[in-house]
């Protein structure tokens, strides 16, 4: 247990910690915001009250997301200076100014226009009302524009140059647009869309299984699944965008997710492990599974494309392995299930068996969808571990390394505060499922009538 | 002026608004501990409900805009300060869940309880990591070179306790305007008692750093004792606030002991900031030694600068929106 005594590796334990837990949180309000804001059009459009009555549902557990994402959220922000001092001195005219953008531009609309959706519907008419949920919406998506500029800066930083041990900025743009910018935030956000439609989903079909207010149920059900129809195929397409790029601008990476050790020679294609163990020291692998020329078809799109082997990079600038390794296969065995079930949902519903009479026979693919929800999860947290120790030993890829990027700590202060963020960390999540489970089981109020200013040619029924 | 002397005042004013803000609903939380009837407590906390997450955000703007302009001491502070940094985030935490998951249960005293103490740590955590700034750090490079318990002497701790008086004095006044009744007198008795016992925290710190000549820096004379005119001067003011403060509770106005608070706290500000200026964490770090190059300041200032009207046009909105006494038990 040599990394208790070890500050860096505890402030990286922390650090990982504490992100692995926030992103639980914010990919489902930005997916949810999305969902209100269609379920408030609808509503306005429509005037039918199921919309209305949909959209104070799935506001309900909007909020309990949103509470448990905030509390978890802002540690990180002061992490920055607590834990990586030096490197929030080194970058922070960049970095830091990104993360005040994202403050001033997005959380603070999204802070002051929350509780207008939540408990304005009395004190506001209802235009004011849906832009309110418009700008809750924008906002969610905004921040997390600015947090994958960051974030995407830390894996191709651009723009600059170190001056004096200092990062200055000679081209804003291309600082924001960073070459991992577009696809790593397009594949984040369709990953919060998916896994809000995988939640939802879930939460309605275990509803239908269970045979509670079925024709409720059965709508956001089958939005999920509409949604799902454009989400999976689409993000595994922006997933495999993704890989090429990556293996463009940091083969390192690439190379430790394949487990890949030797660079293929010209006119041979690279093998693809499907399972493997690494052994870092003997540089190569105690055993693999693997099948030919697909590394490079996947990589390259070319059956015989060069793809770098992690021999061609220096000892102390290969990433961590089995980690990214393992995290990379989880992830894409969830994508790929998601794809099978929205398949398998849509030839059910096409042959009509998706109708409120007979919704609740279909009991194993109501809970394929309720087991999917945590895997969205689980696969949203594998990709940012693949990602993030991908990038490894570096913090800014090629500028600043991890080693060095440390505030000098004791292990005693980081190991206080490691052990205080795995107790909050533990109680909040243990809330958060109990008031989640409350309001699910309480489930929605079917009599629930808007407020008269918002009742004007509602269809009451 | 110089760009950074610009941001220099923007964080002064990010940190009036948040100290302002939050300090009523956290006050309130302490308010919460004093009050028994927990239905009273209920309205109280209504109150606040709509309102303080936006006023917490100030505090990540404020982290955010230090970190963007000034990042050495992003860099250098918030570690040498990692307890009690870290025991604000955890305090944050629990205050955020017991307001955010009182609502979810069928009996909320635990979480009113929670809120409560919450708030408290919250006010301690700000006292501590406001006194042991300004008592002074000093760096060798981004190298810390006090302990790791600095924080934990005299002058925090006497900011800390001022706080404990000053937020539920903010908050005494803040639920005179939105409550009505016998809470409202009870708000008013609390505003009296909190508010008194913060004046006298004030002067009892003032005193303290007249006569410790190495708090020098903090009134304009630096490694001496005694105050600056200016320093004196500015105090009055805010003391007199307070007074116009005192009256307006007698009287039974309902706006004006808030302004009061606010016009207070304001010199308060003045009074520290315009002696304190230029030094950003004093004895030794000028704003100027630890801003971000020119270039980068001034794009942040233009994208920040032109967007704080926005942001406070819509922050007074939604106080509109939200305006009136609070009605127990009113949802949506």
């Amino acid at each position: 247990m040599d990394f208790l005594a070890d500050a860096l590796m505890l402030s990286r334990v922390q650090f990982a910690l504490t992100t692995a837990f926030h992103i639980l949180f914010p990919p489902l309000t930005i997916g949810l915001a999305v969902y209100l804001v269609v379920l408030e059009g609808l509503w306005l459009r429509t005037g039918d009250l199921v919309y209305y009555r949909q959209f104070r549902f799935w506001s309900g557990l909007f909020a309990i997301n949103f509470a448990v994402g905030v509390v978890s959220g802002i540690p990180l922000e002061f992490q920055f200076g607590t834990n990586w001092g030096p490197f929030s001195a080194t970058v922070g005219n960049f970095f830091g100014q990104v993360l005040g953008f994202e403050g001033t531009m997005a959380f603070m609309l999204e802070s002051a226009f929350l509780y207008i959706m939540l408990f304005g519907w009395k004190r506001v008419g209802p235009r004011m009302h849906f832009f309110a949920t418009i700008m809750v919406c924008f906002a969610a998506s905004l921040s997390a524009f600015w947090i994958l500029v960051a974030n995407s800066w830390m894996q191709t930083p651009s723009g600059g140059h170190i001056e004096n041990g200092v990062f200055v900025v000679t081209d804003y743009l291309a600082a924001i647009f960073s070459p991992d910018l577009p696809l790593a935030f397009s594949h984040m956000y369709l990953a919060c869309l998916e896994l809000t439609a995988f939640v939802v989903g879930a939460v309605s079909g275990v509803y239908v299984l269970l045979g509670r207010h079925t024709a409720f149920f059965l709508r956001s059900f089958k939005f999920a699944a509409a949604a799902a129809v454009v989400l999976a195929p689409l993000q595994a397409l922006v997933g495999d965008l993704n890989g090429q790029e990556i293996g463009r601008i940091q083969p390192a990476k690439v190379a430790a997710i394949e487990s890949h050790w030797d660079t293929n020679k010209p006119g041979t294609g690279a093998a693809w492990h499907v399972i493997a163990w690494p052994d870092p020291e003997a540089e190569r692998n105690v055993f693999a599974i693997s099948i030919p020329d697909v590394l490079s078809l996947l990589i390259t799109h070319d059956p015989t494309g060069t793809v770098p082997g992690l021999k061609d990079f220096p000892r102390e600038d290969r990433p961590p392995i089995v980690l990214p390794f393992y995290s990379f296969r989880l992830m894409v065995g969830v994508g790929t299930a998601m794809i099978a079930v929205m398949a398998w949902t849509i030839w059910l519903w096409r042959r009509g068996r998706l109708t409120v009479e007979r919704a609740g026979e279909n009991r194993l693919l109501c809970m394929s969808w309720a087991l999917l929800a945590p895997g969205a999860y689980v696969a949203v947290i594998m990709g940012w571990v693949t990602r993030e120790v991908g990038r490894q030993p570096w913090l800014a890829y090629g500028l600043i390394r991890t080693e060095n990027g440390h505030s000098a700590l004791s292990a005693g202060e980081v190991g206080l505060s490691l052990a205080g963020f795995c107790v909050a960390y533990t109680l909040l999540f243990g809330l958060f499922i109990h008031f989640m489970g409350k309001r699910l089981r309480r489930g929605p109020d079917l009599d629930e009538l808007p407020p008269p200013a918002h009742r004007a040619g509602a269809v009451v029924g | 002026m110089t760009l950074a002397d610009v941001w220099y005042w923007i964080l002064a004013l990010l940190l009036w608004l948040y100290v302002f803000t939050d300090g009523f609903d956290l006050g309130v939380g302490i308010l919460c501990l004093v009050e028994q009837n927990e239905p009273r407590r209920g309205i109280m906390i209504e109150t606040v409900e709509g309102v303080w997450h936006a006023n917490q955000t100030w505090l990540v703007m404020l982290g955010g805009v230090l970190f963007g302009a000034f990042p050495l001491v992003y860099g250098t502070v918030l570690a040498a300060l990692y307890l009690p940094a870290g025991f604000l985030l955890f305090a944050l935490m629990a205050r955020g869940m017991g307001i955010e998951y009182r609502p979810e249960t069928d009996d909320p005293r635990f979480w009113t309880q929670v809120f409560g103490w919450g708030s408290v740590a919250v006010t301690v955590a700000h006292g501590l990591l406001l006194g042991a700034i300004l008592q002074g750090m000093s760096f060798d490079g981004l190298r810390y070179l006090g302990g790791p318990l600095d924080w934990l002497a005299p002058f925090p701790i006497l900011v800390a306790v001022t706080l404990l008086c000053l937020y539920p004095m903010f908050a005494a006044a803040w639920l005179v305007l939105k409550t009505e009744g016998a809470l409202q007198d009870a708000a008013r008795l609390w505003g009296i008692r909190f508010g008194s016992a913060a004046v006298a925290c004030l002067v009892l710190l003032v005193g303290y750093i007249a006569l410790d000549g190495s708090l020098g820096h903090l009134v304009g004379r630096p490694g001496q004792g005694g105050l600056s005119p200016l320093f004196v001067l500015l105090l009055v003011v805010a003391v007199l606030n307070a007074a116009l403060y005192f009256r307006a509770l007698g009287k039974g106005w309902e706006h004006r002991p808030l302004m009061y608070c606010a016009s207070m706290l304001a010199f308060v500000f003045l009074a520290f900031g315009l002696s304190v200026f230029p030094l950003i964490v004093p004895p030794a770090v000028t704003a100027a030694s630890a801003a971000a190059p020119d270039d980068m300041l001034r794009v942040m200032l233009y994208v920040v600068g032109g967007l704080m009207p926005v942001v406070l046009f819509y922050n007074a909105y939604q106080y509109r929106v939200f305006r009136g006494k609070a009605v127990s038990g009113e949802e949506a």
